[in-house]
């Protein structure tokens, strides 16, 4: 109060002092730093991808011995012989022409043999399921993982438990004493991840069972289900969007059993760092972004591209695999012999 | 003007005028460093929605450009608008490839038409930046038709780099917020500012200005002479002290000079009665000098004037100025001497004192009669010529002669008589001496030609 009371009779020019700074104060606010029209936002992009280097990839004199005139090709009987050589055969001769050296595609009878095949060196590239990359790779540590298939845009895929849509299973704990169908002891999706599933569910699956089959393909399985032949079976997600029979309506899923990564695209050790970099290279520019790469990939086999891969890509598997030992050490031991047969 | 003037006479107004003032400038200040703080906010959290949005899509629009399905990107792209169109304002959204062409667009029709007519839409330079950069962009800005746009980069990516997604977001409505939010605080400033200057008005006028006033008043009426006037306020604080203190000084005052009023009565009062005995003492003082002046100039015997008035009188009325006529009688008592042996002092009084009475009759009001002797008289007779002297003379003498002394004095005096003499002037004399000179001149000659007569001057003739 005492303060005002002196201020006031010199109200006139003091107040409009203050009123003028006041004005300028808001103005300058008001007028300044107007916002930034454009920017950019890091770290919002999900999934971001590495840039690709391109480079001359023709195989040069010295990358290869002198011996060598073509490279083979190998290729896991997942589905039909005949199918996959016209899938892949475009693709073989796409990357035989970016190298200049022909390759020779061979699908094989069974997993097994292709990674003998590979251990043995009578094979140069293989394109392996997850599980069997893995155990190649645990017989033979100098194996070469070249790239990593994607398939319909992803890079991995899911494993799923299914029933009937009108089962009244709800839950892990409702498959004891039921009849389950699983794929192959080899398949990943098929066996070991549901097998790790129902552990973790607190059931055995050696004896909580009243029938265990393995119905040999992913479509078998499913069906196996749909049919009722079986309560439960273990699948693929692929299985359920490429089912053209309508069993994929009849079927819900029970459980996930886990994300499973595609294909691992491999090359045997002894080939030159060159070659090895060259064929990822090669095999990474092929794509579905591009009309030639939509040609040659086709749409029937699903791939989308091969992309850079790390073999600690396929770490869950190994994970899964060593828990399924630890439950039951028969079921794929350590140096299994390919040659057997999966069931 | 007269606000103006209003305003400079009312401290409560001022105060009340500056504080709200300074309340308005300090909210409208603060409100304005908000409002810009806010509108950076908004805008920010537009981006990052807008990004998040776009995010969602990323990994399932790339799947889909992976499958190269784009009819069905086309329909996600055309739903998310949908959707998306009521809750976050997106107009648009297309699917780019690395060469900038858009391979989805969020509108039916096929991708083949659209992609050529699309590219025209699409800011060419942030099309072409998004599609380079590993990050999400945005920019802001407005279209032809004036709206306010946002728009935002998204990389699609699995695995690889499938595409860029491209949208555009209206801002239209993140303006009208910050237009909401700006009229919200000028209305709170104004209504605040406005509270608070009314708050303060009132209080001021209750708390200061009405006992001020008060204060003004009761020291007004003071000023004007009406000591009994008041504020007769009772309150505790500074003000109802100060008022307490200027009534008990009024009141001490009013005491104060009642008492001198007392004083200064009384005083007048004495004054006033030592006044009046002064005026009565020079009033008697007055009668006195009066009667002295009168005792001086008269005979104390007959009452008549005396001679030193007599002489005042002529010298005064005979000079060289004077231009009227004046006559001198100059008279005598006949045998005086004789009737004094006769019948004592006493009586001779009691005669003189008739004598001059008849004589005072005789005469006029405007004549001077004096005592000029022991039994002599002269009068001087103004505006009076010889004949009318002569005249008034011969009366007297009759009446004199007439006169029953006898009964007047109760002695056996007999008749008396007086001798008569007369002189004018300018007619005999020029000047006043002359005049006596002459007349008492014609008195002797009076006297001369038997007493008991009336004798002009004469001039003698050699």
């Amino acid at each position: 109060m005492p303060m005002l009371s002196t201020t006031l009779p010199k109200g006139g020019p003091l107040r409009r002092l203050s009123l003028a700074l006041s004005c300028s104060a808001v103005a300058a606010i008001c007028g300044c730093k107007s916002p930034p029209e454009q920017g950019s936002l890091q770290g919002m992009v999900p999934l971001a991808a590495k840039p690709m280097e391109t480079a001359d990839l023709h195989l040069a004199p010295g990358d290869l011995p002198a011996s060598i005139t073509k490279l083979r090709f190998g290729i896991t009987p997942y589905l039909a012989a005949r199918q996959l050589h016209v899938q892949m055969q475009p693709v073989a001769d796409e990357v035989g022409a970016a190298l200049g050296i022909g390759i020779e595609v061979t699908v094989t009878q069974t997993y097994g043999e292709l990674v003998d095949a590979m251990a043995r060196g009578t094979m140069d590239i293989a394109l392996l399921s997850p599980l069997t990359y893995v155990l190649a790779k645990e017989r033979q540590p100098d194996l070469q993982l070249l790239a990593r298939t994607m398939t319909y845009g992803s890079t991995d895929y899911s494993s799923y438990l299914a029933v009937r849509a009108d089962s009244s299973l709800q839950g892990l704990s409702d498959l004891k004493g039921k009849r389950i169908a699983f794929v192959d002891p080899l398949s990943a999706s098929g066996f070991l991840f549901p097998y790790v599933a129902i552990l973790d569910g607190g059931l055995d699956p050696k004896k909580d069972f009243q029938h265990l089959e393995f119905s040999g393909t992913h479509p078998a399985s499913l069906q196996a289900v749909a049919s009722g032949r079986v309560d439960a079976a273990a699948i693929s997600s692929g299985t359920l969007t490429e089912d053209q029979s309508g069993a994929s309506a009849e079927v819900r899923i029970l459980f996930k059993a886990g994300r499973v990564p595609y294909d691992a695209l491999c090359a045997r050790a002894g080939l030159s760092p060159a070659v090895i970099a060259k064929l990822s290279t090669v095999f990474q520019h092929i794509d579905t972004r591009s009309r030639r790469g939509r040609e040659i990939l086709g749409r029937a086999t699903g791939i989308s591209a091969w992309i850079a891969a790390q073999d600690r890509d396929y770490d869950d598997v190994r994970a899964v695999l060593s828990r399924v030992r630890h439950h039951d050490p028969t079921i794929l031991p350590l140096a299994h012999s390919a040659t057997e047969a999966g069931r | 003007m007269i606000g103006i003037a209003a305003i400079r006479s009312r401290i409560g107004l001022r105060l009340a005028l500056l504080a709200a003032g300074t309340l308005f400038i300090a909210i409208a200040v603060g409100g304005a460093i908000t409002v810009r703080i806010v509108e950076s906010a908004y805008r920010e959290e537009a981006r990052t929605r807008a990004a998040a949005l776009l995010g969602t899509l990323s990994v399932p629009c790339a799947i889909t450009v992976a499958m190269h399905a784009l009819d069905q990107l086309d329909g996600y792209l055309t739903e998310v608008t949908r959707v998306g169109g009521e809750h976050m304002h997106v107009l648009a959204v297309a699917m780019l490839d690395a060469d900038s062409h858009v391979l989805a667009r969020s509108e039916t029709g096929t991708f083949t038409e659209l992609r050529a007519a699309a590219r025209a839409e699409l800011d060419a330079d942030f099309a072409r930046r998004a599609v380079q950069s590993p990050d999400a962009l945005w920019r802001e800005q407005v279209s032809p038709e004036g709206k306010r746009l946002l728009l935002v980069s998204m990389p699609t990516v699995s695995g690889l780099r499938w595409g860029t997604l491209v949208a555009a977001f209206d801002l239209g409505d993140l303006d009208r917020q910050l237009s909401e939010l700006k009229f919200l605080l000028t209305g709170l400033a104004l209504g605040l500012a406005g509270a608070l200057g009314l708050l303060l008005y009132v209080g001021l006028s209750r708390l200061v200005v009405r006992p001020v006033r008060a204060l003004a008043t009761a020291a007004e009426l003071i000023a004007r002479g009406q000591l009994q006037a008041r504020t007769g306020l009772q309150r505790g604080d500074e003000l109802g002290r100060l008022a307490q203190v200027f009534d008990a000084m009024a009141s001490e005052i009013e005491l104060s000079t009642q008492a001198l009023e007392q004083k200064v009565q009384e005083r007048t009062a004495e004054v006033e009665k030592k006044s009046r005995e002064l005026a009565d003492v020079n009033a008697a003082l007055h009668s006195a000098n009066t009667e002295l002046a009168r005792l001086a100039s008269t005979d104390a015997l007959t009452n008549v004037k005396n001679r030193r008035h007599f002489s005042t009188t002529i010298e005064r009325r005979i000079t060289p100025q004077q231009t009227g006529t004046t006559t001198l009688l100059m008279f005598d008592v006949d045998h005086f001497k004789a009737l004094n042996d006769r019948l004592g002092h006493p009586v001779g009084d009691l005669i003189l004192r008739d004598i001059a009475h008849i004589l005072q009759v005789g005469l006029r009001t405007t004549d001077t009669l004096s005592r000029y002797g022991g039994e002599e008289f002269a009068a001087i007779l103004v505006d009076t010529d010889a004949i009318q002297g002569l005249e008034i003379a011969e009366r007297i003498r009759s009446a004199v002669a007439t006169y029953d002394f006898d009964h007047s004095t109760g002695h056996p005096v007999g008749p008396m008589t007086v001798s008569v003499g007369l002189a004018n002037c300018p007619q005999d004399a020029q000047d006043y001496e002359q005049l006596i000179a002459r007349s008492d001149q014609a008195l002797y000659q009076a006297k001369a030609r038997g007493r008991n007569r009336v004798e002009r001057f004469v001039a003698a003739t050699s």
